[in-house]
């Protein structure tokens, strides 16, 4: 399994839940532009 | 990126309006996808599901630079002079530490959580997805006030805790 996230790649699939805990799958923004920002609480 | 779940960043998310799709990461899920030891990160996607950019760590989009380059791309579709982040390798190691301490965290075992949480530190200093989390449950004043005391983790780090 490749692990890591590479530019010019196809982005690593990746299933979460969103606040009301619906399932959101990233390739489901395919055919958008998408910005990904990632951040804590903490 | 939160262990205790969607109750900490929704306050976020209602206090600021956001309208976009937020979504929960409490078991550093991300952090092993995408391979970073640190938050905020930024990932640009074209329309094709193929990564353009990423920044693993400072990504802030109050910063001009980073404000300039997105406006940029979502104009022009270009990234171009924008230089990307590599990803790391999260030891497996220190993953299987983080996800026994969130066991112990969900059932109730808090104690046991932060030792786990603290060995996973021990092993990986510059982990602080794990790292700040731990800080997070033992210290939440820190955290849950009014605002995320950095100067106390400046001091912590200084103190090598």
């Amino acid at each position: 399994m490749t692990m890591g996230s590479v530019v010019n790649e196809l982005l690593p699939a990746a299933t979460l839940p969103s606040l009301d805990g619906t399932a959101i799958d990233f390739a489901s923004f395919r055919g958008k532009k998408l910005l990904i920002f990632m951040w804590a609480s903490w | 990126m939160d262990a205790q779940g969607a109750a900490k960043p929704r306050p976020y998310m209602e206090k600021a309006g956001a309208t976009f799709t937020c979504v929960v990461d409490a078991e550093n899920t991300l952090s092993k996808t995408f391979g970073f030891k640190a938050v905020p990160n930024g990932v640009l996607v074209d329309e094709s599901g193929t990564v353009v950019y990423q920044k693993f760590g400072g990504f802030d989009i109050r910063k001009p630079e980073t404000r300039e380059l997105v406006e940029a791309w979502l104009s022009t579709g270009s990234t171009a002079g924008a230089e990307s982040t590599g990803s790391t390798t999260v030891d497996p190691r220190v993953q299987s530490l983080f996800d026994e301490g969130l066991a112990l965290l969900r059932s109730g075992d808090v104690t046991e959580s932060r030792a786990k949480w603290r060995e996973a530190s021990t092993l990986d200093p510059d982990n602080y997805v794990v790292h700040k989390q731990l800080w997070s449950i033992e210290n939440p004043e820190k955290f849950y006030g009014d605002k995320v005391d950095t100067t106390w983790q400046k001091d912590q780090l200084a103190q090598g805790l």
